[in-house]
């Protein structure tokens, strides 16, 4: 099972925690990955940046752009599942 | 400074400043002259002479279709005019259906209204009027009688000019003449989108919209039977003005009080449906960005537009968006919920709309057979249900609507007017969730009533060009921009001119009076504190749970498998 965790601390939502998650949970469906991959919120991690939303992928964290999260779920995510 | 022009009417000068006919400049002074065949945002035609006004030498011009000149001098209201108004009315009435009690359109008709105004108390010509309510059935959204038809033609210019459909046009000349599709063939297999519009403008009950109050009473007074009701944005701030509040005010906690009184089980609010319409929709937009595919996305959420595009432009439907409108995604976890239940279910639409009848009866969204949408009623035809109720809905107490599904954000509010499913996908879109951004999002250009808005917005290192359309004319000409090569990435199109709070099944006002119902929305959505479809925790939930694993089955269609 992989441990995927969006930070929803004050500086990830504003920088668009809820877009991540949003797209992350579509990736879910669209590979139909819940028995692979467990999806859940946390609180800060440490890496604010005030433009990028922290993630953790099986405790190993990540700041990465929102734009970027379909991107960062296919090339971080996927591959742990197979 | 250029010198103030003037003219006078009935002896007082009133100024011109740049009107295009004398009836603008005398609405301008005060004067509400009748009229049947003019609207402000149709060509002038002329039809009815029922606005013709004296010039100084004693002839008669109509006030419609004659430029103000400065100096002239005009008299509205005399002997001799209401004489020829009088005459008028009596001509028309003589070859009209005058059963006025037995009308859809009772009391709310232009030509009962100025009968009632001119003291028409006799008609001295026979009546020649032939009244045939079930003239043609074949329309799910409007019905027509041609006995009632005055022949002013509002309903084929809206047709014609505005929406560019062409449906319905005048047939045969002189006494013969009538209003008719091509060959006079059914209307649902003409060119019409169900979009009502032509309704909306008929001064009489000619054209109305399709009634289906019976089978919602009979669903409701059923033993054993579950009724559930949603109710779209658009209706919340149109229907108060018919009970005697404020024009655009928001009912909504009273409509929820009046559905349960006429004995709903479970009331719900469309605008979840179009939260769910965000996620989905912006999903999409940013997959297609990303393989740079099928762009420009055409949203989906009105069914007329999407008529529209079957019938007009079949290749342009791969760019359609895959998700379902917000009632039928609201539809279809409702359904999705009552298989588990043994009570029978039966789900009714509140809507704005005319064509959403036509959507709800679409073999797309039916399981096991059976719609998921059992019947859509338009504000008009809730209000007569709230009068034949008794229910005094001016006096009701505001409630709240149903849990599971009663939180719903101020993104899917906004839908209910044009522009507003881009502001809302646009939110969603944004990285900065900020407050400055959401305001910024406001100003971007989604916001205002013009029939075609263009404009960018930054997405990450790319700027995303969109498009905002109402009205079916103006779809025609972005679709012509499209296909000549100019680049979109998104648009919106809503068929009712101004978006769906101007729908064909809203309770008819004019033009100018459609702002307050346009700030209606908005100041719904600003009273709201979840102001975007992805901080709605219920969004979360049904990702999360109650539609985990079926989003595809429950939320999506692909229109352009029709026919397969």
């Amino acid at each position: 099972m992989v441990d995927l965790k969006v930070c929803i601390g004050t500086s990830c939502h504003v920088s668009g925690a809820h877009n991540v998650i949003m797209t992350f949970q579509h990736m879910m469906e669209k590979y139909q990955l819940y028995d692979k991959v467990e999806l859940g919120g946390t609180f800060c991690m440490g890496v604010c940046s005030g433009t990028t939303v922290a993630v953790s992928v099986n405790d190993t964290i990540y700041a990465i752009a929102p734009e970027s999260a379909r991107t960062f779920f296919k090339e971080h995510v996927l591959p742990l599942c197979q | 400074m250029a010198e103030k022009q003037y003219m006078t009417v009935d002896g007082i000068p009133v100024e011109i400043e740049g009107e295009k006919n004398i009836l603008e400049v005398l609405r301008k002074a005060g004067i509400q002259l009748p009229t049947f065949c003019y609207h402000s945002d149709l060509s002038i035609y002329g039809a009815c002479r029922m606005c013709m006004v004296e010039n100084e030498w004693g002839g008669l011009d109509a006030a419609c279709s004659t430029p103000p000149k400065p100096g002239m001098k005009i008299t509205t209201n005399n002997a001799r005019l209401r004489r020829y108004r009088k005459n008028i009315l009596e001509l028309i009435l003589a070859n009209h259906c005058r059963d006025c009690t037995a009308c859809e359109n009772n009391q709310n008709c232009k030509l009962q209204d100025l009968a009632m105004k001119f003291n028409i108390t006799d008609v001295r010509f026979p009546n020649t009027a032939v009244s045939n309510k079930n003239e043609d059935l074949s329309s799910l959204c409007i019905s027509r009688d041609a006995g009632k038809c005055i022949l002013c033609g509002d309903c084929v210019r809206m047709c014609n000019e505005i929406q560019n459909v062409g449906a319905i046009d005048f047939a045969f000349r002189g006494s013969k003449m009538k209003i008719s599709t091509a060959f006079n063939m059914p209307i649902a297999q003409s060119p019409c989108v169900g979009c009502g519009q032509c309704a909306a403008v008929c001064p009489t009950g000619a054209i109305v919209v399709k009634n289906n109050i019976d089978p919602v009473w009979k669903a409701i007074e059923e033993p054993g039977v579950k009724t559930t009701v949603q109710i779209a944005p658009a209706v919340r701030v149109a229907i108060g003005k018919e009970f005697g509040i404020k024009n655009g005010e928001n009912t909504m906690g009273k409509i929820v009080a009046a559905l349960r009184r006429i004995g709903f089980d479970e009331v719900y609010d469309t605008s979840l449906g179009a939260d769910l319409t965000v996620i989905e929709e912006s999903e999409e937009l940013l997959e297609r960005l990303e393989d740079n595919e099928d762009l420009p996305l055409f949203t989906t959420c009105c069914p007329a537009w999407i008529q529209y595009c079957e019938k007009k432009h079949p290749e342009m439907l791969k760019n359609l968006s895959t998700s379902r409108s917000p009632m039928q995604m609201f539809a279809s976890i409702i359904k999705d919920q009552a298989t588990k239940s043994s009570r029978k279910s039966f789900h009714v639409a509140v809507m704005p709309c005319t064509a959403k009848k036509f959507e709800a009866a679409r073999d797309e969204f039916k399981t096991d057979g059976m719609p998921n949408v059992d019947a859509v009623i338009t504000t008009q035809e809730l209000i007569r249900m709230i009068k034949e109720s008794g229910i005094v809905f001016a006096d009701l107490e505001p409630e709240s609507i149903d849990m599971p599904f009663g939180t719903v954000s101020g993104a899917g509010i906004i839908f209910g007017v044009t522009g507003g499913v881009t502001e809302a996908v646009l939110r969603r879109v944004a990285s900065n969730k900020n407050r400055s951004t959401l305001l910024s999002i406001a100003t971007s250009g989604t916001r205002g009533m013009d029939g075609i808005k263009e404009f960018d917005v930054p997405y990450g290192d790319k700027t995303l060009h969109i498009g905002v359309v109402s009205g079916l004319g103006n779809a025609e000409t972005i679709i012509g921009e499209v296909k000549a090569g100019k680049h979109f990435d998104l648009i919106e199109f809503m068929a009712c001119p101004g978006g769906c709070v101007n729908g064909g099944g809203q309770p008819f006002i004019h033009r100018e009076d459609l702002d307050a119902r346009v700030d209606g929305l908005y100041k719904a959505d600003r009273m709201h504190s979840i102001r975007r479809s992805e901080e709605n925790p219920l969004i979360d939930h049904l990702y999360s749970d109650i539609i985990k694993g079926n989003v595809h089955r429950l939320l999506h269609v692909d229109y352009l498998k029709k026919g397969e």
